[in-house]
């Protein structure tokens, strides 16, 4: 598979962003990798029902979700989806050679404070990123396909 | 039957808003507005509160976005139910149309019915007016 978008969006898969992406890069695969919701066979229902219509969903488990990506050569347009910066990083440690992360959504939360209108981390998040950047990620923020590009050092 | 209407912000509640235009006071709706940065866990917990305690009487709940925050906590709802036998459900894309008809049949009839009515309704009133002239 093709990877064209990588993305941290604690939302998953709610319509406008993913709808826009999928259409801007021509996406027709969403690689959720997150271990929590890989053994939630029921959300793996519900998010399945909620793709936009030709774009299938699957969700992995990190381990799985990184023999996936070595194995498959179908070229697919794919986007690969984390729900949290934790499901990133856990990837790129696994050996997983990826080259940008758009920390595109996290909500507020306990333990987190604002760093832009749609971001909120915690230290240890701002951590992980900052490792993620260490290990050669070209980690940024972008909400929508018209949105610039903000690379996360800037704005951390 | 209870109907809870879904949306991120108050669209649920204008859309109640707007029907009470059009047909006059009514029961049974409960509107639950997500704002931008509110605890999505305590909204889960509210709607989840609401759907429990009126589940004999029957739950139709209309969510505005398939996959959105409102739909996907609603959705948890659903875990393990059997049917429309256990008395809820959920009809995402909620429009003015849909709830009109929802709140017109909502008395008579079963919630499968009244599911099949709100899909049927929500897509019905999609129409292109240029398209639809050019079928003459």
């Amino acid at each position: 598979m093709k990877i064209v978008l990588a993305r941290v969006d604690e939302r998953l898969v709610h319509g406008q962003v993913i709808a826009s992406w999928s259409r801007q890069l021509g996406i027709s695969r969403i690689l959720l990798v997150d271990d929590g919701l890989a053994e939630d066979s029921f959300m793996n229902e519900v998010l399945s029902m909620s793709a936009p219509a030709g774009v299938a969903i699957e969700v992995l488990s990190c381990e799985n979700g990184y023999k996936r990506l070595q194995e498959d050569d179908s070229g697919q347009n794919t986007m690969l989806l984390f729900k949290s910066v934790q499901g990133a990083y856990d990837l790129v440690k696994a050996g997983y050679p990826l080259k940008e992360l758009d920390i595109g959504n996290i909500g507020s939360g306990p333990g987190r404070r604002a760093i832009n209108k749609r971001l909120f981390m915690s230290p240890k998040e701002i951590e992980l990123t900052k490792e993620l950047c260490g290990m050669g990620v070209h980690v940024y923020s972008q909400m929508l396909s018209t949105d610039p590009k903000v690379d996360i050092e800037k704005i951390l | 039957m209870k109907i809870v209407l879904l949306s991120h912000g108050n669209l649920c509640v204008e859309l109640k808003n707007s029907a009470r235009m059009i047909l006059g006071d009514f029961e049974d709706v409960a509107a639950f507005p997500l704002q931008a940065g509110e605890d999505t866990e305590e909204y889960g917990k509210k709607v989840a509160e609401y759907v429990r305690s009126h589940r004999k009487e029957g739950v139709l709940i209309l969510t505005d976005l398939l996959g959105g925050s409102p739909f996907l906590l609603s959705s948890r709802l659903m875990e393990g139910a059997g049917g429309y036998e256990d008395g809820a459900d959920i009809v995402t894309g909620v429009n003015l149309g849909m709830l009109l008809e929802v709140l017109n049949n909502k008395g008579s009839c079963s919630l499968e019915e009244l599911c099949r009515i709100a899909v049927e309704a929500g897509r019905g009133g999609v129409k292109d007016f240029l398209e639809e002239g050019k079928r003459k």
